[in-house]
């Protein structure tokens, strides 16, 4: 009945409306074929290289916090609380973030001055004589407050006065927000305050590795008991959530270890280098599967499963034996780690200072 | 100046006794104290996400209930025909608004102070920094966002229905930060004719986001209060589009038929 009033009543032009609406919606399938065939950029939160792309837009720099999830306005949150809430375009590499602790841009990757006096990052190796566990980490700190250093310019959302067309509003806008001169240092803030977000993101997101990654790493910074039991509880209930992910079992041996926990760490690097195992492409080489944080990571979680062990032995002999026999057993499962051959020579050269000293 | 007096007053004594303040104040506190119930490691000292939270849903409540009280009064007057024996007595249509909007402004203050007594409240009990400039600054240019919004609202709500006027009111409130960074964003990617739009949108809307200052009382241990100058020029920024849409809404109001 009321299809038969819609009939008799509408005039023409709604009529016609309603056809090329019809012919539309008979296309829909077409069209989303047409679509699908391109490259889309996946929207997964999981797809890590997606969301920084995403998080990086044009669009997504207009809509600012105007997200369409927790997710992505961390991504912001980060930007902006690790610069004191000043808006610059998205730089910072959330991956190396979550990987590493290091802030650092994601086109420039810049490193810190090897001066600075050094908390240990997450994927550097304990021992000073050992090798660095990948390319270009010096394992230096992120968490610690109010350090500047010297970065490549990354432009401010906000615009720089020689670049404003706004006249006084761009001034009253500068002055009214937080603004640092693009061209000054930037100055990085500790991100323990970020804490809560990265809590809130894990809530909504449990397959948010990213976020139960740095959370920890800022947990870490802490340096205080309380905060390293809260980030075994976090990593622990990331791990339930997300059993695949090695490197959260890296985190968990890394925080186990600074808690004196030298079993229970070891366990952690073991089960990391298990899944590194059936994760890493026979010859490890870098892919969209395989990033080079990855591969950083897996390196650290097999150095750290050898030098575990030394750890664990009293006698030092015992410990660089122990050590170096699970070290010939890596490097006979993975291929293509060089750091594992400089590690044995300087394990073996240890090892050989050792007995001379015993005996 | 008695008479803009005595309907200011009766505006924010009819909004005080309908208790919709209260309601908006204590709704607003049940989700921030729903937000801050989460376990955040146990860990004390976090307040930078409690500032950021509060503020947001304060500033959001405050100016939310401004679009609406301010919408809907000169509208339910004339429903209600109230208006009839007031504009009979020695007032004039000029009086009128005014009252109505020092109402709907004390109205707003009223709510905000309550806001801000329990953000600081909260602040200090979670051991976190005050900067009592920066807050004071912050509570002055959000009173000036709220008199460009009841403002806007008050002109909105005499060509449109009160519905109309609280969505439009909103969506500019909501929309603020986006529009100025949108504007600044797409500049150089426009023609001519494009760019003197923008400049156009720039200029004929007003920006609330410059009398925002949330984000430099959230890390208020990195920024110090504002300038002088600055406050007098978004005092001024303020006092132009609120003087504008005044003028409109008594040019609407006057030619109105009674």
């Amino acid at each position: 009945m009321p299809m038969v009033d819609i009939k008799e009543r509408s005039p023409r032009i709604l009529k016609g409306a309603l056809f090329l609406t019809s012919v539309l919606y008979a296309f829909i399938p077409v069209l989303w074929g047409a679509i699908a065939r391109e490259n889309v950029t996946p929207m997964r939160v999981s797809d890590l290289a997606a969301q920084q792309k995403r998080n990086t837009s044009a669009i997504a720099t207009i809509l600012g916090e105007f997200r369409t999830n927790l997710s992505d306005m961390l991504f912001i949150k980060t930007e902006r609380y690790l610069h004191g809430g000043v808006a610059y375009m998205p730089h910072i590499d959330t991956e190396q973030l979550a990987s590493s602790g290091d802030v650092m841009h994601s086109k420039h990757e810049l490193r810190r001055p090897a001066t600075s006096d050094a908390e240990t990052s997450v994927t550097e190796l304990p021992n000073t004589d050992l090798p660095t566990t990948g390319p270009g980490d010096q394992g230096t700190p992120a968490g610690k407050e109010d350090e500047l250093h010297r970065e490549e310019e990354a432009a401010t959302l906000i615009r720089t006065p020689e670049n404003d067309f706004r006249g006084f509003l761009g001034t009253l806008e500068r002055t009214v927000k937080p603004w640092r001169d693009p061209r000054l240092p930037h100055e990085h803030i500790g991100g323990v305050e970020l804490l809560p977000w990265y809590r809130l993101a894990t809530l909504v997101d449990p397959k948010n590795v990213r976020a139960y990654m740095i959370g920890a790493w800022w947990l870490k910074t802490i340096h205080d008991e309380h905060a390293l039991r809260e980030a075994v509880k976090f990593l622990e209930e990331g791990i339930r959530q997300n059993p695949q992910s090695f490197q959260l079992h890296l985190m968990l041996g890394y925080i186990l270890r600074d808690l004196g926990e030298k079993q229970r760490a070891l366990s952690a690097f073991e089960k990391a280098v298990t899944l590194v195992a059936k994760q890493r492409p026979p010859t490890g080489d870098v892919g969209p599967n395989w990033t080079i944080y990855n591969e950083e990571d897996a390196i650290a979680a097999c150095s750290m499963a050898v030098l575990q062990r030394r750890e664990l032995h009293e006698d030092d002999v015992r410990g660089l034996e122990d050590a170096l026999h699970r070290l010939r057993e890596l490097r006979a499962q993975f291929r293509n780690m060089p750091v594992l051959e400089r590690l044995e020579r300087s394990l073996s050269s240890q090892l050989e200072a050792a007995r001379k000293t015993k005996s | 100046m008695r008479a803009i007096w005595l309907i200011a007053r009766s505006v924010l004594l009819e909004a005080v006794r309908r208790k919709e303040i209260y309601a908006i104040v204590l709704i607003s506190c049940l989700i921030i104290a729903g937000i801050m119930s989460i376990d955040f490691f146990g860990l004390r000292g976090l307040t930078k996400f409690y500032c950021e939270v509060s503020l947001q849903v304060m500033s959001t409540a405050a100016a939310l209930t401004t679009i609406a009280l301010a919408a809907r009064q000169l509208p339910r007057e004339f429903e209600a025909r109230t208006i009839y024996p007031l504009l009979a007595k020695p007032v004039s249509r000029m009086s009128f608004i005014l009252g109505k909007l020092l109402g709907v402004m004390l109205a707003a203050a009223f709510c905000f102070a309550l806001f801000m007594a329990i953000y600081i409240g909260g602040t200090i009990y979670m051991g976190g920094r005050i900067s009592p400039l920066l807050i004071l600054q912050y509570v002055y240019l959000q009173l000036l966002g709220l008199l460009i919004l009841a403002t806007l609202a008050f002109c909105l709500s005499l060509w449109l229905n009160f519905d109309a006027a609280m969505t439009i009111g909103a969506v500019l409130y909501f929309a603020a930060s986006i529009i100025m960074t949108s504007i600044s964003y797409l500049y150089d990617f426009v023609g001519s004719v494009g760019k003197l739009v923008l400049k156009a949108s720039l200029y004929g809307l007003p920006q609330l986001r410059l009398v925002d200052l949330s984000e430099k009382v959230v890390h208020s241990d990195v920024w110090s209060p504002i300038p002088a100058w600055a406050i007098a020029a978004l005092t001024c920024y303020a006092f132009v589009y609120s003087g504008l849409y005044l003028a409109l809404a008594y040019i609407s109001f006057r030619r109105k038929p009674l």
